[in-house]
């Protein structure tokens, strides 16, 4: 655990480690930023918490990622994905009609323009699809199935805790237990999704 | 092996990357022949993935219900916040007006670019004073006459800092390499006679010993120290001094990535103005500290630049035979003075590297 976090690596290291302290220190000193702007273009505080929300989970995920290097200050590319963010929350919430968005005073012609905050943001939409999905098949999928799989998966409990809590004989009990839920889960969601 | 009962099991562990490169090319085999199973598959590993996603969303939910409550946190961390709360949003609104020109890039895929390359930056001598005289002839005369070739005296150069006061000294390998007639040229134009004491070709760093038995640097001990840094270096401000040209060059940049070409974990890449004849010019931080010496460039870019981590260095020290005693500078003299200050104090112990070949 980190100590301080007085640079953006280390912000971004604490981040990636599940410290709560750093996106602490993230919350308290872009958020108010992100969260006026959001008040300028007409959001109210619920919706601007759930665009600093989402934007912070592009980043938190991003800061798993080994590959990710970030050449710019955390704000910068926070704020960028929660402008983006906003914009497509906007558009399919309070209009129906293909609202022209204004990027022209952003970073244009990314180097490649793979790499930037745009794919991190459609990528992290078509998630959020999915998860919507799955929370309903969740739902569907009843009692002892949900809970170990959401303690396994979600809430990262190790096998030997779920296995006592829900009085599986033994780990290898509970492991077949947890890959048949997850196969009726699968079918449940495909389902779902069709 | 995978068959239709087993195959969350095996989707799992692929997914979370705990197959050997056997088994996963196993498996790959194995789906590209059926079409049924890899229709299973790729659908658990949507699952899989949907809830990787979620648990990553609820950690991020978690962590932002925290800390919107009161601040309950460590001391430490209200310090910070109160401390810095505003230099950090000075910091960021600037980031922020600063959004126009920022671009992202992926590093591992711009350093895999085949097109850029590492270029080496010890300069050769001749061809630069050569130039440096046509491009004079042509604003004299707009005319580019053949230049008379004169006998080179020296071939190549770089430039070293020195590491104690009784004349050891960094540079790069690449430097010296392939030469036993190494000149170093203080300061005050004095040259004096050189020998290699040790040397890594990996780690493009070599040490020096100025050979005249009573040569000093100066008055006072090394005012800098070497600085053994691992993390959180990324957009430190670091200054270098060189000789590109036979008088000392400052530049000013900073640090863009932790990992140096292809990903070595023992450089850094920096973002500074870098000409040849500057290989083995310390890397220093405001307070000043050594973090390196640079070693390269990137070839398609004007300021992407290459160092060797101190640590390397002073890893390179601690493998030298033991009769040669350097202890590697510790304190810094230098760290409350201003950088016209600083530059003035550390010039005496940057010298330019000479060599025949």
């Amino acid at each position: 655990m980190k100590e301080e976090f007085y640079n953006d690596v280390a912000l971004l290291d604490g981040l990636s480690e599940g410290d709560h302290r750093a996106s602490k220190v993230i919350y308290t000193v872009y958020y108010p930023i992100i969260s006026k702007w959001i008040f300028s273009k007409g959001g109210d505080a619920e919706s601007a918490q759930d665009v600093f929300q989402d934007g912070l989970i592009v980043l938190y995920q991003k800061s798993k990622d080994p590959e990710f290097c970030l050449t710019c200050k955390i704000g910068t590319y926070l704020f960028a994905v929660c402008k983006r963010l906003w914009f497509k929350k906007f558009q399919q919430k309070h209009y129906q009609y293909e609202l022209p968005v204004d990027f022209s005073d952003e970073a244009q012609p990314v180097t490649g323009g793979l790499q930037d905050e745009q794919q991190d943001v459609a990528y992290f939409l078509e998630h959020e699809h999915n998860y919507e999905v799955l929370q309903q098949a969740m739902k569907e999928l009843g009692e002892p199935c949900a809970q170990v799989l959401k303690a396994f998966y979600i809430e990262k409990k190790s096998m030997q805790d779920i296995a006592a809590l829900h009085q599986y004989a033994n780990i290898e009990t509970a492991k077949v237990q947890k890959y048949k839920c997850l196969g009726r889960l699968k079918k449940i969601y495909f389902k779902l999704k069709q | 092996m995978l068959n239709k009962y087993n195959i969350e099991e095996w989707a799992e562990r692929y997914y979370n990357r705990q197959l050997t490169r056997e088994e996963r090319a196993e498996i790959d085999a194995i789906l590209e022949a059926d079409a049924v199973l890899r229709k299973e598959w790729n659908e658990a590993m949507e699952v899989l993935s949907a809830l990787a996603h979620a648990s990553d969303a609820e950690h991020i939910r978690q962590a932002l219900q925290s800390a919107r409550q009161p601040q309950r946190a460590s001391g430490r961390l209200v310090a910070f916040i109160r401390h810095n709360w505003k230099t950090s949003a000075i910091a960021a609104s600037f980031a922020l007006a600063a959004i126009s020109t920022v671009q992202y890039m992926n590093s591992s895929k711009e350093m895999g670019n085949s097109k850029s390359k590492f270029t080496q930056l010890s300069r050769e001598v001749e061809n630069i004073k050569n130039s440096q005289n046509s491009l004079i002839k042509t604003i004299e005369d707009k005319t580019l006459t053949p230049r008379s070739p004169e006998p080179p005296q020296y071939d190549l150069g770089g430039t070293g800092f020195a590491l104690t006061n009784d004349g050891y000294i960094a540079t790069n390998y690449h430097v010296v390499t392939g030469t036993s007639d190494i000149s170093v040229i203080t300061q005050d134009n004095h040259t004096y006679n050189a020998v290699m004491v040790g040397y890594d070709a990996v780690l493009d760093l070599a040490i020096l010993k100025i050979t005249d038995k009573d040569f000093k640097f100066g008055k006072s001990p090394v005012p800098y120290n070497l600085k053994y840094q691992d993390n959180q270096v990324l957009g430190l401000k670091v200054f270098s001094i060189g000789y590109p040209q036979d008088n000392l060059v400052y530049n000013e940049g900073y640090i863009s990535c932790e990992r140096g070409y292809q990903g070595d974990s023992l450089s850094y890449q920096l973002e500074i103005v870098a000409n040849p004849g500057q290989s083995g010019s310390p890397v220093i931080d405001k307070q000043g500290n050594v973090l390196g010496l640079i070693n390269g460039k990137k070839s398609n870019t004007s300021g992407t630049t290459y160092a060797v981590r101190s640590k390397a260095l002073l890893d390179l020290i601690g493998r030298l035979p033991d009769h040669i005693r350097i202890t590697p500078p510790r304190s810094n003299a230098i760290a409350r003075l201003e950088r016209t200050e600083q530059v003035s104090q550390l010039k005496n112990y940057i010298v330019t590297i000479k060599t025949v070949k």
